[in-house]
């Protein structure tokens, strides 16, 4: 995958994690399912791998108190919602 | 910083009017939506409108689904009062994680279809990551080619032009 494609991806991902703003987190598997009807079909790893990514840049964030690894869940943050505004999302 | 899209705009509208135009949209036609808010002064696009309309149902069934999860840790912790609340959360967690894949529904983007919106942004998008894809699988066919010492530059030349569809 491309820089551009990946950064394509990134931003699905944070418009994805934008739509929940509960208390809890979306798993890996949740938002892979909600990216297929934005045409999206990848795999659960490249999405945990570009959610570790947006973590990185702290614009996701697991939710501190999470289960195992694999259940991790994420949350968008007050810096990846200003990035979404601030890119046009 | 960039102007914001229309539809970030929309996200940014108080709730009451966010509703009013949810229902606005069940009622009517886009256009008329759309000329509506024009009115109001809240310029926007059918395609914004469409992903407003995504944006707002998935939001809506997330925060449904918090309260179900609720009313399920509720109960757990009633008749299991030795759990701790990190359990509790953990086991609300897990619940809202599948009961958000199970909502994922169709229908959604199947009324979006039906309201006839203009999907052209993200249908760009697409064909803009598949063209990304195509010319990354080009670039390396083409470096492998220039790396084949076995090559003339010439049959290089040739190779190469043919992968990029110019012989």
């Amino acid at each position: 995958m491309s820089p551009e494609q990946r950064e394509v991806l990134r931003t699905a991902i944070l418009r994805t994690l934008d739509t929940n703003q509960t208390r809890f987190g979306l798993t890996v598997p949740a938002v892979t399912v909600h990216l297929v009807p934005q045409g999206f079909k990848v795999e659960r790893k490249e999405v945990e791998r570009e959610l570790d990514y947006l973590a990185d840049k702290q614009l996701a964030e697991p939710i501190k108190r999470s289960l195992s690894p694999e259940n991790r869940a994420w949350r968008i943050n007050a810096a990846g919602r200003d990035w979404l505004a601030e890119h046009g999302f | 910083m960039k102007k914001p899209r229309s539809d970030s705009r929309l996200k940014n509208l108080p709730a009451d009017k966010q509703q009013s135009i949810i229902e606005a949209l069940k009622a009517g036609t886009v256009a008329e939506v759309r000329d509506q808010l024009r009115q109001d002064g809240v310029r926007t696009t059918a395609s914004s409108l469409s992903e407003f309309w995504h944006w707002w149902h998935l939001r809506e069934q997330h925060r449904q689904n918090e309260k179900d999860v609720q009313q399920m840790v509720d109960l757990l912790r009633q008749e299991q009062p030795d759990l701790s609340e990190e359990r509790l959360f953990d086991y609300g967690q897990q619940l809202f994680s599948l009961l958000s894949i199970k909502s994922q529904d169709p229908k959604v983007w199947q009324r979006v279809q039906k309201l006839n919106l203009d999907r052209q942004r993200m249908s760009l998008d697409r064909d803009r990551f598949e063209l990304l894809k195509r010319k990354a699988e080009q670039a390396e066919a083409a470096e492998r080619e220039i790396g084949n010492d076995r090559l003339s530059p010439e049959e290089k030349e040739q190779r190469i032009r043919a992968i990029f569809g110019l012989s």
